[in-house]
């Protein structure tokens, strides 16, 4: 029996629940698998980590007990990592300023583009994406180190500093951001933006007032993408950085991913915190937005 | 590149895609080469192994490319029915947690005198038994180590001094000493790398002071980050590239590795090493089993990376110090390498890598401090 008769059966009872209820429950039997291995593959092993964060862990077998005990928050918040984690948070306020001022520009001249050339210069952005990251930040190295073309230009190597590791987080994180803010950007509906120009409006007004707030939420998941992604970041700082300046992210992979696993499932809470906050700022926007585009 | 490098890269590359180690690892097992191929192809020590159980797929937990050329190949001709599959190594937790697991089913691994504790804690290695004639081709230099005293679960492969280099053309002072060396860096400021690998640096500054290289003193450590702290203002970078930093003159005085140090010496024959008079620290690695169902091919595979033959081509392409000195084999110019192959005296002041225990997280605090500063 499928799900259509359970429909044909509930509308010969004539009662609404009657009706619907069969049809939602085998519907639901489908989600199932799903529901289940989102709660294997995320929830468990979250909970976990979560976990490990009230644990002590073994300095030999590295296994954790969880005793409930608050040391690895104590540990996070203390002198040495809370200037860390505040360090991690300020470069990715900086990744996601440098994508947002570049990117928002950038997607707005690319939805005003022929499809063609959109398509094109779309796949050019994403184009990237298809390398690994991490080979990517390593050719990153050759452009900006001696002998590299931006010393050729700038007369000085950027490779080991803050100025390059800023550069190549920018560009790095950049596609992340311009992706949403396109497709939210061609949502726009034209009948808006012409009319707001049949009313005098100049293009630089028009994009203020009318495009880019109808186009909020895409400008802001692009932003909140960005800032989740990069302030976990720990591939560039060591990669572009030297290894000199320590960000949350390394300590998570060096010391919280194995032998520390309750100072990882500590860090780990901190930054869910983190992007639970930003997914609040999202979500937020979603609502405000006074157009569904 | 020197090996951390590599090994760094291949931990990032598989956190990104997982491509990149896989494609090193087939780089280096594609390669052939005759050189090793007649005298390994039936080992003497193979023998022993050849009754027993010799077939299936050998996981083997490695560095990228930390293997002979010919290697694989060669095993896999010598035993029909065996195959090799590297697994690659990205760090020692992660080796510790495929262990404790059995995630990747891993039959072999290197280890070091830090990880191999934590093994045995686990109580997951196997026992060598007869299995592994060819440990007697080991130098006694480097048998009898603290974590395996009777030499029946770790054989030891290769060994990795801390020492400091700089570029004689650029460098005018030859430093002698740990300490002549931070005393000339800020004098190069911004052209000075060391190492990103706590136990080498903090562990050569304990020397420095003469303190025990695997302390568990709170004030021993103090004294180190101090003394870190004070410096990190001449640093470039805390490298896993120092050797080619040095080659390429963006970096002109370094704390490096040996084998990565001799490895830029080679493309650059101003890079020059010194074996800092306070003595040096270490790291001696070796293969481990693990307790499973290819115990026989286990055996016979570290049997056969130690063949006289076999344990030349490794070192052969590898560059690094080894722990056959009497190895005919192996590359004069190895043997004869003071990087690699040190004398006496420098030999007599190399105390290896210890397991820190307890005192592991002091470390790990204590070096993020240095790094956070």
């Amino acid at each position: 029996m499928g799900y259509g008769l359970g429909r044909f059966q509930g509308r010969v009872t004539g009662s609404r629940r009657v009706q619907r209820a069969p049809g939602r429950l085998r519907l639901g039997a489908f989600a199932i698998p799903d529901v289940a291995l989102a709660f294997a593959a995320v929830v468990l092993p979250l909970g976990v980590l979560i976990a490990y964060s009230f644990g002590r862990s073994d300095s030999l077998t590295q296994e954790v007990d969880v005793v409930g005990t608050l040391d690895p928050y104590r540990t996070l918040l203390g002198d040495l990592y809370r200037p860390v984690v505040a360090r991690s948070i300020g470069l990715a306020g900086l990744t996601v300023a440098m994508s947002v001022a570049i990117g928002t520009p950038a997607a707005l001249a690319l939805s005003r583009l022929s499809a063609t050339v959109q398509r094109r210069l779309l796949t050019a952005v994403m184009l990237p994406s298809f390398v690994s990251f991490t080979v990517r930040v390593f050719a990153w190295q050759g452009l900006l180190g001696t002998g590299g073309p931006l010393e050729s230009i700038t007369g000085t190597s950027w490779l080991y500093t803050r100025s390059g590791v800023a550069l190549v987080m920018g560009a790095s994180y950049l596609p992340l951001f311009v992706l949403p803010a396109y497709v939210a950007l061609t949502r726009v509906p034209r009948s808006v933006i012409d009319a707001g120009a049949d009313l005098g409006a100049k293009p630089w007004r028009l994009t203020r007032t009318v495009t880019l707030p109808l186009a909020r939420s895409g400008l802001v998941t692009g932003a909140v993408l960005v800032g989740v992604l990069a302030t976990g970041e720990f591939i560039v700082p060591t990669v572009i950085g030297g290894g000199k300046v320590l960000l949350i992210g390394k300590v998570l992979s060096e010391r919280g991913a194995g032998r520390d696993k309750p100072l990882g499932g500590a860090i780990v809470v901190l930054l869910l915190a983190i992007f639970a906050v930003l997914g609040i700022v999202a979500v937020l926007a979603r609502r405000r937005e006074p157009i569904d585009g | 590149m020197d090996r951390r490098g590599f090994i760094q890269r291949s931990a990032l590359g598989a956190l990104a895609a997982g491509s990149l180690p896989a494609f090193l690892a087939a780089c280096g097992s594609d390669s052939t080469s005759d050189s090793a191929s007649g005298g390994s192809a039936a080992p003497d020590g193979s023998a022993a192994a050849s009754s027993a159980k010799v077939e299936g797929t050998l996981n083997f937990l490695n560095f990228t490319g930390w293997i002979g050329a010919s290697e694989y190949a060669n095993f896999e001709k010598a035993f029909p029915g065996a195959k090799i599959n590297e697994v690659p190594w990205t760090s020692a937790d992660d080796a510790i947690a495929k262990a404790k697991g059995r995630s990747g089913d891993i039959d072999v691994l290197l280890v070091d005198g830090t990880t191999f504790p934590s093994l045995d804690a686990l109580g997951v290695l196997a026992e060598f038994g007869d299995g592994v004639p060819n440990l007697a081709n080991i130098d006694s230099a480097y048998k009898g180590n603290g974590w395996d005293p009777t030499d029946t679960r770790f054989a030891a492969t290769d060994y990795g001094r801390t020492g400091m280099a700089y570029r004689a053309d650029i460098v005018t002072e030859a430093p002698t000493t740990l300490a002549e060396f931070f005393e000339i860096a800020p004098k190069y400021a911004g052209k000075v790398v060391i190492l990103d690998y706590q136990r080498s640096v903090m562990g050569s500054v304990l020397r420095m002071l003469k303190l025990s290289e695997s302390t568990k003193e709170q004030g021993d450590i103090d004294k180190v980050v101090e003394i870190l702290k004070g410096f990190k203002s001449s640093l470039l970078a805390i490298s896993t590239e120092v050797g080619k930093q040095l080659a390429s003159g963006e970096a002109v005085l370094a704390l490096g590795d040996a084998y990565d140090i001799y490895t830029a010496k080679q493309s650059n024959d101003a890079v020059t090493w010194v074996d800092q008079s306070e003595g040096q620290v270490a790291y001696l690695e070796g293969l481990a089993i693990l307790d499973g169902p290819r115990n026989d091919l286990a055996k016979a595979f570290v049997n056969f990376h130690l063949e006289p033959a076999n344990y030349a081509d490794f070192i052969n392409t590898v560059n690094s110090a080894g722990v056959m000195p009497d190895n005919k084999v192996i590359k004069p110019e190895l043997l004869t390498s003071p990087i690699l192959t040190p004398g006496k005296d420098v030999r007599d002041k190399i105390v290896f890598h210890q397991v820190l225990g307890d005192a592991q997280a002091m470390w790990d605090t204590a070096w993020d401090a240095f790094k956070a500063a």
